[in-house]
C-alpha cells in the first residue's frame, strides 16, 4: 500500500502523469526520427539492404553462400534456379569479414539447414575493417540476437560504439540535412528488394586492364583471427551436417597470391573440404574478362556471373545432389517472379548501357 | 571517459541509484566511489596516484597549520603543537611549494624551452630542443589550487582542518570539478560534499535542464563553431581578410560555449546528487569592461588569484604603481596557469592586464571625450558599444590562446587585413567547413543562447519556463533537439573539452 501512496496524492499523480506522457511523446518522436534518418540504400549504394533482405526470401535454401563482394557480385542465384532449380541465397556484404560471415551463417542456421554452404575465402587475407560504414551495412539489417551482438563485438572498429547499434538514431542523427524522398517514402513502408537472393546485378561492361602492382607484404600468413573463425565455420557446418565448400571467385584484384593459395589448399586438404579456385578454371567456365566484368576485373558483371553460376551449379549439383525445386509450386512462384524481375532489370541495364555507356544509378557511386 | 560519454552517464546513474539505496549517511561514500571510478577510468593510475599524494600532503599540512588548540583550533591531537614548534609560516611555505613543485614539473617543465622558442620567433633565430617527456595528469591544475587554497585558509583560521581524509579526498577528487573545475573552496563545496542533501524533484528537474543546457552549448554550438575555426586556422596562410576575423570571433564563442557548457553539465550533475559547485561563468560577453569580463569569466580562478595573490600583494592599497604591478602579477599567473606557453601567457594574461592598465590610465581622456561630445555614458547604445568593444578586445587575446605559436598569431593578425580567400574552395561563408543547413542551425542556436544569456542578465536565476509540467516537457524537447542537431557520434570527439587539457 505504501508503494502506491503517490496514487492518492494529487500533486504526485499529476507529476508522474506528466512525466509518463512526456516520456511517451519523446520515445515516439525518437522512433519516428530514427525511422526517417536510418539510410534506406535505395539510390546507388544498394548493398546496405542485403542483410535484411535475407529474411524476406522463403527459407529452406539448399545452397547458402557467404562472403564479401566476391560472393554477392560473382554468383547469380537466379541462374542457379533457372538452370538447375537450385534454391540458394548469398549472405554477403561489402567487405564482409570472416568473423562476420561466421555470425551471419550461425544466425541463418537458426532458421534453416542448407545442404551446402559455400564460403568465398578471399576475406581470409583481409586483416580488419577499412571503414565503419561496411560494418553498419553488415549489421544494421540483422535481427537482434546473440549472433548480432557477438558479431558486432568481434568485428567493430575502435571508434565504434555498441550504443550506436542499439539506438541507430545516435549514429544517423546528422542525416537530417540530407534526407531524400526515399527516406520519407520508406520510413514506415517495406522497401523493394534490391538484390536477387543476395546477388548484386550489374549489366555494364568495363574490360579487364592491368592493375597496378600490389605492394609486397612481409608476411602473407592469414590473420590468426580469420583462421580461428574459419575453424569455427568448419565446426559449425560439421555439427549441423552441412557440406562446406571453399571458393575463390574469379576476381583479378586484389591479387590472390601463391602463399594464400597454399594456406587454403593445405587447410582444406587437412579438413577434407572441397576447395574450388575458379581462377584456375577461367577457360573452362568460359569467362572472357573483356566482356564479363563491369569494373575492369574486380568483379564479374551479370554475363560473367551467369557463366560462373552455370558452371558452379553443375558441379555442386553433381557432387552433392542438390534438388531441383522447379516443380514445387510454392517455391517456384517466388523464384520465378524474382527471375522475371531479374531478367527485366538485366534488360533495362543492358539497354541503358548500350545507349549511354554507363548505368546512371551507379554512376555517382563510381565517380 | 569524458563528461559527455555513455560511460559517464552510466556511472552517474549508478551513483544516483546507490545514493538512494545507502541514504544520507552513505551518500558521501557513494560520491567518493564514483569520483575514484571516474578518475581512474578517465585519467588512469598515475592521475590517481599523484592526486592522492597531493591530497594527503594537503591534508597533513592543514593539520600542522592549524592555529594552536588553545586559540580554538580543531586539529588532530597527535599533530597539535607540532606545527607551532616547526613554525607555521615556514610550514605553509613548504606545503605550498610542494604543491606548486608538482604542478610546475608536470605542467611547466618545458616552459624555458618554449620561452627560448618564442624569443627565437621574435628575433628570427631557430632554437632546437627536445621536450621533457612527462606523464599527463588529469585535473592537476584544478586540485592543486583547491588544496593550496584550503591550506592557506586553515593557516589563516578561516576554516578548520578536516578530520577525515576520505572527506577531504572527496573535496579534491570530486568528479564534478576534477577535470575542468570550478576551483571550489572547502568552505562551500567541501561542506556541501560532506553532507550532500537529498535532491528534490525540483533539483532533479533543474539539474537535468542545466545538463541539457550544457550539452546544447557543447554539442550543438561549440562543435559547429569548431568546424569553422579548425577549417580556417588549419589553413590560415590561405584564408585572408574577413575569414580570419570570422574564425577569431567563432573561436571566442567556441571557447565560451565549450567551457561554460562543461560547467553547466557538472553543475547539473552535482545538483542531481544534492551538491552545489561554484558558478564559473556569469554571461561574460555582456561585460562592459575588461576587468568586468574577468570577473564573469572563469570566476573561480579569478577569485582564487584575487584572494591568494592580489590582496596579499597589497591589492590597490599601496599606490597606483604597486596596484598595476599586482595586476600584472595576477594576469601573468592566470596566463601561466592555462599552460606553459607564451601564447597563453600573453593571450589570457599580459595582454589582458595591458588592456586594464591602459583603460585606467586613459580613463580621464575618455571622461573628457564623453563630456565634450555630450554622449550619455549610461545609454543603452553606449552600453552595447562597450560590450562589443570588450568582446573584440578579448577576442584578440583568444587569437593568441588558439594559435600554436606567437608567429602563427602574428600571421593571423596580419592576414585579417589581407584581402582574399581560398580560391580553390570558392568564396563565401559556406566555404569555412559548414554547410548551409548546419550554418542555419548554428545561427538559430546562437540566437537561443543570446536569449538565454540576456534573460539571465536581466532576471538572474529566475527560470524562463515555470511550472513543473512545462519544465518536464522542456527537458524532453531539449533532449530530442540535442539528439538530432548535436555534433556527436562518428567523426566527432566530443570528449575533448578545450579546458580539460589545463
Amino acid at each position: 500500500m505504501r508503494r502506491l501512496s503517490w496514487l492518492s496524492d494529487r500533486k504526485l499523480r499529476h507529476r508522474y502523469g506528466v512525466l509518463g506522457a512526456a516520456l511517451a511523446v519523446f520515445l515516439g518522436a525518437a522512433w519516428l526520427a530514427q525511422s526517417l534518418l536510418v539510410p534506406k540504400y535505395m539510390d546507388h549504394v544498394i548493398e546496405g539492404n542485403f542483410t535484411e533482405e535475407y529474411y524476406r526470401s522463403p527459407l529452406g535454401h539448399e545452397l547458402l553462400m557467404v562472403g564479401n563482394c566476391e560472393a554477392y557480385e560473382n554468383i547469380s542465384p537466379m541462374k542457379l534456379w533457372e538452370d538447375y532449380g537450385i534454391t540458394s541465397y548469398i549472405r554477403g556484404n561489402s567487405n564482409q569479414l570472416i568473423p562476420q560471415s561466421y555470425y551471419l551463417l550461425r544466425e541463418a542456421l537458426r532458421y534453416e539447414k542448407p545442404k551446402v554452404v559455400l564460403l568465398n575465402i578471399q576475406a581470409m587475407a583481409v586483416e580488419g575493417q577499412d571503414s565503419e560504414e561496411y560494418n553498419r551495412m553488415v549489421f544494421d539489417g540483422m535481427r537482434w540476437s546473440k549472433d548480432k551482438w557477438q558479431g558486432i563485438m568481434a568485428s567493430r572498429m575502435e571508434e565504434e560504439k555498441l550504443a550506436d547499434y542499439l539506438f541507430p538514431l545516435l549514429r544517423y542523427h546528422s542525416r537530417w540535412s540530407e534526407l531524400s524522398k526515399d527516406d520519407f517514402r520508406y520510413a514506415f513502408r517495406q522497401k523493394p528488394q534490391k538484390s536477387y537472393n543476395g546477388y548484386y546485378l550489374r549489366a555494364d561492361i568495363r574490360p579487364y586492364t592491368e592493375f597496378p602492382a600490389e605492394r609486397r607484404r612481409s608476411d602473407y600468413a592469414f590473420p590468426e583471427k580469420n583462421m580461428e573463425y574459419l575453424e569455427r565455420i568448419v565446426r559449425l557446418c560439421r555439427e549441423n551436417g552441412i557440406e562446406l565448400v571453399f571458393m575463390k571467385a574469379p576476381s583479378m584484384y586484389p591479387v590472390w597470391v601463391e602463399p594464400y593459395e597454399e594456406q587454403i589448399t593445405e587447410f582444406a586438404g587437412r579438413e577434407g573440404i572441397y576447395y574450388i579456385n575458379t581462377l584456375e578454371h577461367m577457360d573452362e567456365i568460359g569467362l572472357d574478362m573483356s566482356v564479363d566484368t563491369y569494373d575492369e576485373g574486380l568483379h564479374l558483371n551479370v554475363y560473367g556471373a551467369e557463366k560462373l553460376s552455370a558452371w558452379l551449379g553443375r558441379d555442386l549439383k553433381g557432387r552433392y545432389g542438390l534438388a531441383d525445386f522447379r516443380d514445387k509450386e510454392e517455391v517456384a512462384a517466388f523464384y520465378n517472379q524474382r527471375l522475371e524481375e531479374y531478367r527485366k532489370e538485366k534488360e533495362e541495364q543492358k539497354d541503358e548501357f548500350e545507349k549511354l555507356g554507363y548505368i546512371s544509378k551507379y554512376k555517382r557511386q563510381e565517380e | 571517459m569524458g563528461y559527455i560519454s555513455l560511460g559517464f552517464a552510466v556511472l552517474v546513474l549508478a551513483g544516483l541509484l546507490a545514493g538512494r539505496i545507502f541514504g544520507q549517511r552513505g551518500r558521501q561514500w557513494v560520491l567518493l566511489a564514483v569520483s575514484l571510478a571516474f578518475m581512474s577510468m578517465a585519467g588512469g593510475q598515475w592521475t590517481v596516484l599523484f592526486w592522492f599524494i597531493s591530497t594527503a600532503a594537503g591534508f597533513l599540512a592543514a593539520h600542522l597549520l592549524m592555529p594552536c588548540p588553545a586559540s580554538g583550533g580543531h586539529g588532530i591531537s597527535a599533530f597539535s603543537g607540532v606545527g607551532q614548534r616547526l613554525g607555521r609560516r615556514r610550514l605553509l611555505i613548504a606545503a605550498v611549494a610542494f604543491q606548486l613543485g608538482l604542478l610546475a614539473y608536470f605542467k611547466y617543465a618545458n616552459l624555458p624551452f618554449y620561452t627560448l622558442e618564442a624569443w627565437g620567433e621574435l628575433t628570427g633565430k631557430a632554437y632546437e630542443f627536445e621536450e621533457v617527456e612527462r606523464i599527463s595528469l588529469m585535473g592537476i591544475s584544478f586540485y592543486t589550487l583547491m588544496v593550496i587554497g584550503y591550506d592557506i585558509d586553515v593557516y589563516r583560521g578561516e576554516t578548520g582542518a578536516v578530520r577525515s581524509l576520505p572527506a577531504f579526498s572527496l573535496f579534491t577528487g570530486y568528479f564534478g570539478h576534477f577535470v575542468q573545475g570550478p576551483i571550489d573552496t572547502y568552505q562551500e563545496t567541501g561542506k556541501s560534499l560532506a553532507s550532500p542533501g537529498k535532491a528534490s524533484f525540483g533539483d532533479l528537474q533543474a539539474g537535468s535542464l542545466e545538463i541539457l543546457a550544457g550539452l546544447f552549448k557543447k554539442l550543438v554550438i561549440s562543435e559547429r563553431l569548431a568546424v569553422v575555426v579548425d577549417t580556417v586556422y588549419g589553413d590560415y596562410a590561405s584564408y585572408g581578410g574577413w575569414y580570419l576575423s570570422l574564425a577569431a570571433v567563432a573561436f571566442s564563442l567556441q571557447l565560451y560555449t565549450d567551457f561554460s557548457g562543461c560547467m553547466d553539465v557538472v553543475a547539473g550533475v552535482s545538483k542531481l546528487f544534492g551538491v552545489r559547485v561554484a558558478k564559473n561563468f556569469r554571461q561574460p560577453f555582456f561585460s562592459e569592461s575588461i576587468s568586468e569580463f574577468w570577473r564573469r569569466w572563469h570566476i573561480t580562478l579569478g577569485a582564487f588569484l584575487r584572494k591568494y595573490v592580489y590582496i596579499p600583494l597589497g591589492g590597490n592599497r599601496k599606490g597606483r604603481i604597486r596596484k598595476y604591478l599586482n595586476i600584472v602579477a595576477v594576469f601573468f599567473l592566470s596566463g601561466l596557469w592555462h599552460g606553459g606557453q607564451w601564447t597563453f601567457i600573453i593571450g589570457t594574461g599580459l595582454l589582458q592586464c595591458a588592456y586594464m592598465i591602459a583603460g585606467e590610465l586613459l580613463e580621464p581622456l575618455f571622461s573628457w571625450f564623453y563630456r565634450f561630445t555630450r554622449i550619455r555614458v549610461d545609454s543603452a547604445v553606449m552600453k552595447n558599444v562597450r560590450r562589443v568593444r570588450t568582446f573584440l578586445l578579448v577576442t584578440v587575446g583568444f587569437v593568441l590562446f588558439r594559435a600554436d605559436s606567437l608567429s602563427m598569431a602574428g600571421e593571423i593578425f596580419t592576414g585579417m587585413f589581407r584581402a582574399g580567400c581560398y580560391p580553390e574552395y570558392g568564396e563565401g561563408v559556406f566555404y569555412c567547413g559548414l554547410g548551409r543547413a548546419d550554418f542555419a542551425v548554428l545561427l538559430v542556436s546562437l540566437a537561443i543562447l543570446f536569449f538565454m544569456s540576456a534573460w539571465r542578465e536581466r532576471h538572474g536565476e529566475k527560470a524562463v519556463v515555470v511550472g513543473e509540467g512545462r519544465r518536464t516537457a522542456l527537458c524532453f524537447a531539449s533532449l530530442f533537439a540535442i539528439l538530432l542537431f548535436g555534433f556527436y557520434g562518428k567523426g566527432y570527439d566530443t570528449a575533448a573539452f578545450i579546458y580539460s587539457q589545463f
